[in-house]
């Protein structure tokens, strides 16, 4: 999980395997909380980004890093 | 100058109503007489007209839409201007129309031209800001309990349905991050966390159960 769509995905997956009875609610409940963990820390990157008014570059958000690099090229063009 | 056999006096000859069947092009008798005429026929069968009409009418209602279409197209303006004198001239009468019809149509008239109506009201309250504004407080202070109720009942609905906007609040606590700089996917991951903590929540409830 590498990026939030990884965790996005995870998470949905979870979530019907929890709804099909595949996965123990203790288990599910376990990784939920780790995803939380996830976006909790994104977040405290995006409210740092916030105040301090700068541009937000994190990796994690990989749509962000996506629209960087888009700029980085037409840049480079 | 031709002299009214109805009424026996000497007229000019425009003042005669018209024929073709004559030699001069004109009857023997004056428009007033004649119109006098006209008028005591047309009242003394008024209520047989009335019904020969209405039975031509309900025979020939495709005819009659059309005529009356065609009319109502070529004097638009003269209706309208009839019509505003008429509403102006029995008021009471007016208001009693139109409740019965908005009574009977109002409805799917709403229905088929809604975008129409939230249009016009946006406007109006875009263009009477100040106004909109004045009542809507006077409202909320004379249906305090009723505000309250509809704010209560308004955040229920967010809370169940999991939007965008109250999981970004939930995003950002207390923070100083805008709720619209929040972005999507990790709006999205955290409904699905809180999607999965409801089902674990209900699953062990119903456990208990």
């Amino acid at each position: 999980m590498k990026t939030i769509s990884d965790v996005r995905d995870q998470l949905a997956e979870i979530f019907e395997d929890l709804r099909n009875k595949d996965i123990k609610p203790n288990e599910a409940d376990s990784l939920a909380n780790i995803a939380g963990k996830m976006i909790a820390s994104a977040k405290v990157q995006l409210d740092y980004y916030a105040l301090t008014k700068t541009k937000a570059d994190i990796p994690f958000l990989d749509n962000q890093s996506k629209v960087i690099n888009q700029t980085k090229q037409v840049g480079k063009l | 100058m031709k002299t009214c056999k109805t009424c026996g006096e000497e007229k000019p000859i425009e003042e005669f109503v018209k024929s073709k069947n004559t030699k001069d092009g004109r009857l023997n008798k004056c428009k007033l007489c004649d119109n006098l005429i006209r008028k005591e026929q047309y009242y003394a069968n008024h209520e047989y007209r009335k019904q020969k009409d209405k039975e031509y009418r309900e025979k020939n209602k495709e005819k009659v839409k059309l005529w009356s279409h065609k009319y109502k197209e070529k004097n638009r303006e003269k209706i309208r201007i009839a019509d505003r004198e008429w509403r102006k001239n029995n008021p009471e009468l007016s208001r009693e129309r139109s409740r019965r019809w908005r009574k009977l149509h109002g409805k799917e008239h709403y229905q088929k031209n809604k975008q129409m109506f939230v249009a016009n009201v946006v406007r109006w309250q875009k263009e009477n800001k100040e106004r909109y504004n004045k009542r809507t407080r006077e409202w909320r202070i004379k249906n305090y309990a009723k505000c309250i109720e509809k704010e209560r009942l308004s955040r229920k609905k967010t809370r169940l349905k999991l939007t965008d906007g109250y999981v970004a609040r939930l995003l950002r606590g207390k923070g100083k991050l805008l709720v619209k700089d929040v972005p999507k996917e990790l709006i999205e991951a955290k409904r699905l966390q809180i999607l999965i903590q409801r089902e674990i929540k209900n699953l062990n409830k119903g456990e208990l159960v």
